[in-house]
Parts: structure tokens; C-alpha cells; sequence
């Protein structure tokens, strides 16, 4: 078996493992990486799906694009006040300061590594205008090539799939056990720092807008390890349509501000219920029950695929639409709009967009687990109940840069892991144990145990919860999780046996949604892109994060925690919801 | 909307396999290899990633001409290779990084 040794490990090569690969270089000059991915590099992960508008506080942002700043009214403090207000309090300040504070840097240094810029806007829900637009291909190539520099000192590995976090004798992680699709071999990665940036968990749901690999793996290995993890129920849904049949799924909401209307089976504008001074224009949450609400009570249009609503633009001049900015960003040249035009509407329904909960970090991006660092989507905290347009990639790279450094740190101040003292083999056994087994076991194939998850998620941990659904799905989660150890392989090969990647995914998609579940049931209010229909408002006695952990009966326990500053900010500022 | 059932052809370890597929209404090249995998042959090897034509990950030949999975519609009778200038790692998978020839120069593949 191959086993590699390194000083630091990233889990993901997205644009925050790519950016704190930067920085843990920058920080030690000995310093060596192995960031691995599930998919190829080149053509993996959620940055590079991202439409993007990048977030900083308005000022900044026209002094980096060389305009008079007298324009742009924005401060810090409001692009922070934004943030909190929108995230509805429950937010870490803590990690809301720094990404405020470290977003002119980072951005900075995307435009000196050649990023294209095609405008700036003002996204819903920002005060001003603070969004760098540009795309999520632009952003991966810059950073790619701030990453050139150290090429020497950083490997970056395809098609391997990390299975689970090594830990040594002390409990320390130390890097971590990952299977190599391409060959099919288990193989020990022994890192003194490990990053997890594998991103967010959206496509444990079946409708997302995120990439295929999104499977909620590092919130499951993080939680296996003993990690805390924050607000998992904040998973954000977004407005989306169908591009490319049957699962090419985009989302509308850049269309939604030019003034198209949501209609129902009646034909009725139902956002007017929802919030009247806003309509379409509204924030994402807001959008997403409102969508959610009109199809469960039977005011949605129906097909072989499932339930959705109407986004309309016949009243509008084809210009807007052809003409404008955002579509042209968004969607490119894709026949997809000139026929949607044509047609005057198009299909509308919920994808799963963010997970705004993950592991639970410091201002230094460490999580409860020592050796185990955290940077992105994966981690939780900063958006609170709900994330703003554009404020992802900003968190990205600014935790991707503070994780790369602090990690580096440690590294260097730890020994090499001596893989003696740690449970690699016991992950090796793991990893190839589903193909080993595969002719004795009778259970069912890990694709209909996928179908079955995704279907438990879409149904009760959607965007409409209640009491009942959610007891229920943690029901259904815990008899899969049984069948989850009997799945049968149809297929034996060991080079890229798809099966065998869905089934080594399997457990961690389980455990991903019976975390938002139970973090779910515990919140008994609605509060940002969490919404339950039997508590459907907010109270000011709910501003608390829920934290999920693993205790030593392996038994997953869910407590809340107060969040003083979020409690102080509320009752500052009026409370709109 | 009608199902129709189309043939597709793969080449598969250099040689070729029919499948059937019912599609409905329009169906791109992935949703057609998505739905091989799920429901008839679960050993068959293809890469995606976004679905939506940007990680450029699912390039594959389709009647000799160089698409991208999730973009090109789905035809009758059509025929599924891998790229001729890169290495296979299995059926349509190939290894990006191990250069064959020319990538701008996807030759015509006699069979």
C-alpha cells in the first residue's frame, strides 16, 4: 500500500484549498502539501461552478477598481452590519470581523493574479453595491497561478477520495486514508496538519446546484473525528430551473432582479404574501419558502420530474433579458436563454445552494479537534441563518488563507506522524471493504440506498419542516444507516468503480442529513433558510447556535449555545422578521 | 411528452456495447449515460462533475466529434468513445493529464 508523508494535507482543491496551499507555502518555506480531490482537479469542485460576485465593503471595492470612492457610500461596518441583519444575528461576529476586514487583501490579490473583473453589482440584501463580478473558472485560474510559485512544494492528487481522518495516539488528526479511484488502492496520507476544504454538502439533496462530489463527506469524517459542527440546519435553497435535461440544474436568481414575476398555478404574483415591497427582489430564504409553501399546498405546476412554479418574463422587452449584464455573466452564450425568452417562461423550482452550518471554527480557522484545520463551505458560522449573494467566494479565500497560515504554524512546531501510533490500518480495512466483500454481501446496491437518502432529504429536511417529518426522517436515516454496512457492489473492477465511490459516500450523506435533522428539531422557531412550519416565526430567545458532537458512545448529541453578540445586535438594530 | 427508446453504442475497452435507453422529451448525452449506470449497467466508467458545461470534465466523442457530455443532446444510434488523446483509465474516463497528442487534435477513430 502507498503511503505518503507530508507536512500538511488539504482535503479539496477548490478555492479554498487552493488558497491555503498559498499560504501554508507562504508561511513556511519547508513546507510541503498534498491537497487531494475527489474529482480531477482541473475540472472539479463548487468554486468553479460559481457565477460569482466576490463581496467587500463597497469603498474598497471602487478603490481596487480604480473609481472615485464618493460614489459608493459603503463602509466596512455596514457591509458588516449587512451580514449580521441578513444572517439574521445568529452569525460568529468573530469570523464575520475577519472575512470584513481580509476581503480587500484576498481580492486584491485575485486581480494581481490576472482574475477578469466584468462589473461590479449590488446583490439582494446588500445596502450597496460590493460585488466583484466575475466567474468561478476566472477565480481557480488566478489562483492557480498564484499557486505556480511553489509548485515544487505542493502535489495535488485527482480522483482520490478521502475515507476518513487518521488520528494518533494522543487523539491528534494526522492526516488521513483516502482511495484512489483511478487505481483503485487504498492509500495513507500521514500529515503533521490536515485542511478540510472539501466544501458543502449540497447534493445530498437531488435537486443542487453545486458539482457531483458535494456529498457532505467533510462534515461526516470531521464528525467521525470528534469535530463540533454549528447550525447545520441553515442548508440554503435557491431559486433554480432545468438547463440541460434531465439534471442540468442553474439558478434564476440573477434573472429574478430584472423584474420577472414567480407565478403560481393561478397565475397569481404569490410573493406578494411574502414580502410585498420586494416581491421577486427579495432575499433567497424568503424566495425559497415562499416557492416551497405554494407547492405544498398544491398551487404548483407538475411534471414527470417533480413540482415547480413559473418564473415569467412576457412582459418584459426580450433586451431585458438578452441585454443584461448578469444573464450575459451567468448563463454566457447558452442556447438556453434565447429559448427560454421564446417561450415567455420557464420552469422554476428548489435546489439546494449552501450549507451556512459546518464544522465549527475559531478566528483561526481550528476546529475542537487538534491537527484538524477548516476552511470554506465546509466550515460554519460566519453567514449565520442565511448567506448573502456573493459572500462565499469572499469566505473562501479569506478562510483559506488563515487556515493555510495557522496550519503551517503547527506543522512546523509538530514531529513527523509515525504511522505506527495511529489507526491508518484500521481506515485501509475501511476503504477496501466494500469491494471485498462484495460477493458475499446481499443487500441493496448503493445507488438505491442514494435514491432513498436523497428522497428522505427532499420530502422532510427541505425547506418546510415540522416536528413529525423531521422525527420521522431521523427514523428512516437510522434503519439506512443498518443497510448502509450490507450494500452489495454489482460491479468488481478496481479502476474508477463508480459503485464503489457511491458507497463509500453513502454514510457520509446519511450523517450529513441526520445532522440538519437533528439540529433541525432542536430549533423550534424559523429563522433565516430555515423555516418550520409549526414555529413559523422568529424569537429573540432563539438567537443560539445549535453545536452537534459526537460523545463516547458514539451517540450524536445536539446542544445550543448562547451567541451574546448576535443577542446584543438584535436588540440594537429593529428586528424585521 | 412521448418516450422514445434510442441506441447507443459505447466503446468500452475497445469494443463496443448496445445499450437501449428510454428517453422522454429532450435528454442530453449524460442524463443518457446517468441513466445506464442506474439502471442497467452499474460497472460502466464516465466523469462528471457540474452537469452545467463549465469544469469541462465530461468531454467525451460522440460520432467522432469532441462534446461535452452535459451539453450535447442526446440522438438515436449515436456513439460514445473516449478522447483518442489521452489515456484511458476505463471506458470513457480518461487520464486528463497524460497527454497523448495534440488535444486540439482529435483524430478521426477507424473501428
Amino acid at each position: 500500500m502507498k503511503t505518503v508523508q507530508c507536512d500538511i494535507l488539504i482535503v479539496g482543491t477548490g478555492g479554498a484549498g487552493i488558497r491555503a496551499a498559498i499560504e501554508a507555502c507562504r508561511e513556511g518555506n519547508a513546507i510541503r502539501v498534498v491537497g487531494v480531490s475527489k474529482g480531477f482537479v482541473n475540472h472539479s469542485g463548487a468554486t468553479m461552478n460559481a457565477a460569482a460576485d466576490i463581496n467587500l465593503d463597497g469603498a474598497s471595492m471602487m478603490k481596487l477598481l480604480g473609481f472615485d470612492t464618493s460614489n459608493n457610500p459603503d463602509t466596512k461596518e455596514a457591509f458588516f452590519e449587512d451580514i449580521i441583519r441578513e444572517g439574521k444575528y445568529v452569525n460568529n461576529q468573530e469570523l464575520v470581523h475577519l472575512m470584513v476586514d481580509e476581503a480587500p487583501g484576498v481580492v486584491q490579490e485575485l486581480s494581481d493574479w490576472g482574475m477578469r473583473i466584468s462589473g461590479y453589482w449590488r446583490g439582494a440584501g446588500h445596502r450597496y453595491p460590493r460585488g466583484i463580478l466575475s466567474t468561478g473558472l476566472q477565480i481557480m485560474k488566478a489562483l492557480k497561478k498564484g499557486l505556480r510559485e511553489f509548485k515544487d512544494r505542493v502535489v495535488l492528487c485527482d480522483n482520490v477520495m478521502l475515507v476518513d481522518f487518521i488520528c494518533d495516539h494522543q487523539g491528534f488528526v494526522s492526516g488521513g486514508v483516502g482511495l484512489d479511484l483511478q487505481t483503485g488502492e487504498p492509500v495513507a496520507l500521514l500529515a503533521k496538519a490536515t485542511i478540510l476544504a472539501s466544501g458543502g454538502g449540497s447534493r445530498v439533496y437531488l435537486w443542487s446546484t453545486g458539482p457531483e462530489e458535494l456529498t457532505g463527506d467533510g462534515q461526516a469524517m470531521a464528525y467521525r473525528a470528534g469535530a463540533e459542527l454549528i447550525d447545520m440546519e441553515f442548508v440554503q435553497f435557491l431559486a433554480s430551473t432545468v438547463t440541460n435535461p434531465p439534471t442540468g440544474i442553474t439558478p434564476v436568481n440573477p434573472i429574478l432582479n430584472l423584474g420577472v414575476w414567480l407565478l403560481n398555478l393561478e397565475g397569481q404574483r404569490f410573493m406578494s404574501h411574502w414580502d410585498p415591497q420586494r416581491m421577486e427582489q427579495s432575499t433567497r430564504d424568503l424566495i425559497a419558502v415562499a416557492i416551497a409553501t405554494e407547492i405544498i399546498e398544491g398551487r404548483g405546476f407538475q411534471d414527470d420530474a417533480g413540482e415547480y412554479v413559473l418564473c415569467a418574463f412576457k412582459h418584459l422587452p426580450d433586451q431585458v433579458i438578452m441585454g443584461s449584464k448578469a444573464v450575459k455573466l451567468f448563463y454566457g452564450k447558452k442556447a438556453f436563454v434565447e429559448r427560454s425568452v421564446k417561450q415567455g417562461a420557464i420552469k422554476c423550482l428548489l435546489a439546494c445552494h449552501f450549507f451556512c452550518g459546518g464544522v465549527r471554527i475559531n478566528k483561526d480557522c481550528e476546529t475542537s479537534v487538534p491537527g484538524l484545520f477548516a476552511a470554506g463551505e465546509v466550515c460554519g458560522g460566519v453567514h449565520g441563518a442565511n448567506r448573502l449573494s456573493g459572500n462565499a467566494i469572499t469566505e473562501i479565500l479569506v478562510e483559506g488563507k488563515v487556515a493555510g497560515k495557522t496550519a503551517a504554524m503547527f506543522a512546523t512546531c509538530r514531529d513527523p506522524v509515525n504511522s505506527e501510533y495511529t489507526n491508518a490500518d484500521e481506515m485501509i480495512e475501511k476503504a477496501i471493504r466494500a469491494h471485498n466483500e462484495a460477493k458475499i454481501r446481499s443487500g441493496p446496491s448503493p445507488l438505491e440506498l442514494k435514491r432513498r437518502l436523497q428522497r428522505i432529504a427532499d420530502s422532510k429536511l427541505g425547506v418546510v419542516r415540522d416536528e413529525k417529518s423531521l422525527k420521522k426522517a431521523i427514523g428512516e436515516l437510522s434503519n439506512i444507516k443498518e443497510e448502509i454496512p450490507c450494500t452489495q457492489l454489482k460491479s468488481t473492477q478496481r479502476q474508477y468503480n463508480r459503485e464503489w465511490l457511491d458507497s463509500l459516500q453513502l454514510e457520509n450523506m446519511a450523517t450529513t442529513l441526520e445532522m440538519i435533522a437533528m439540529s433541525s428539531l432542536i430549533r423550534k422557531e424559523s429563522r433565516g433558510c430555515h423555516y418550520r412550519r409549526d414555529y413559523p416565526n422568529s424569537s429573540i430567545e432563539w438567537i443560539k447556535n445549535t453545536v452537534i458532537k459526537r460523545n463516547d458512545k458514539s451517540a450524536m448529541v445536539v446542544t445550543m449555545i448562547d451567541n451574546p453578540a448576535g443577542m446584543a445586535s438584535a436588540q440594537g438594530v429593529p428586528h424585521d422578521n | 411528452m412521448t418516450t422514445s427508446i434510442i441506441s447507443v453504442y459505447i466503446k468500452r475497452d475497445s469494443e463496443w456495447y448496445e445499450y437501449k435507453v428510454p428517453i422522454t422529451g429532450e435528454t442530453t448525452v449524460l442524463g443518457v449515460l446517468d441513466y445506464i449506470y442506474e439502471e442497467i449497467d452499474s460497472s460502466l466508467a464516465f466523469y462528471k462533475s457540474c452537469r452545467s458545461g463549465r469544469c469541462k470534465g465530461c468531454w467525451i466523442v460522440v460520432n467522432d466529434k469532441l462534446v461535452l457530455s452535459c451539453q450535447f443532446p442526446a440522438v438515436d444510434s449515436m456513439r460514445l468513445s473516449p478522447l483518442t488523446n489521452r489515456a484511458i483509465i476505463r471506458d470513457l474516463v480518461v487520464d486528463f493529464r497524460a497527454v497523448v497528442s495534440d488535444p486540439r487534435r482529435i483524430k478521426h477513430e477507424q473501428d
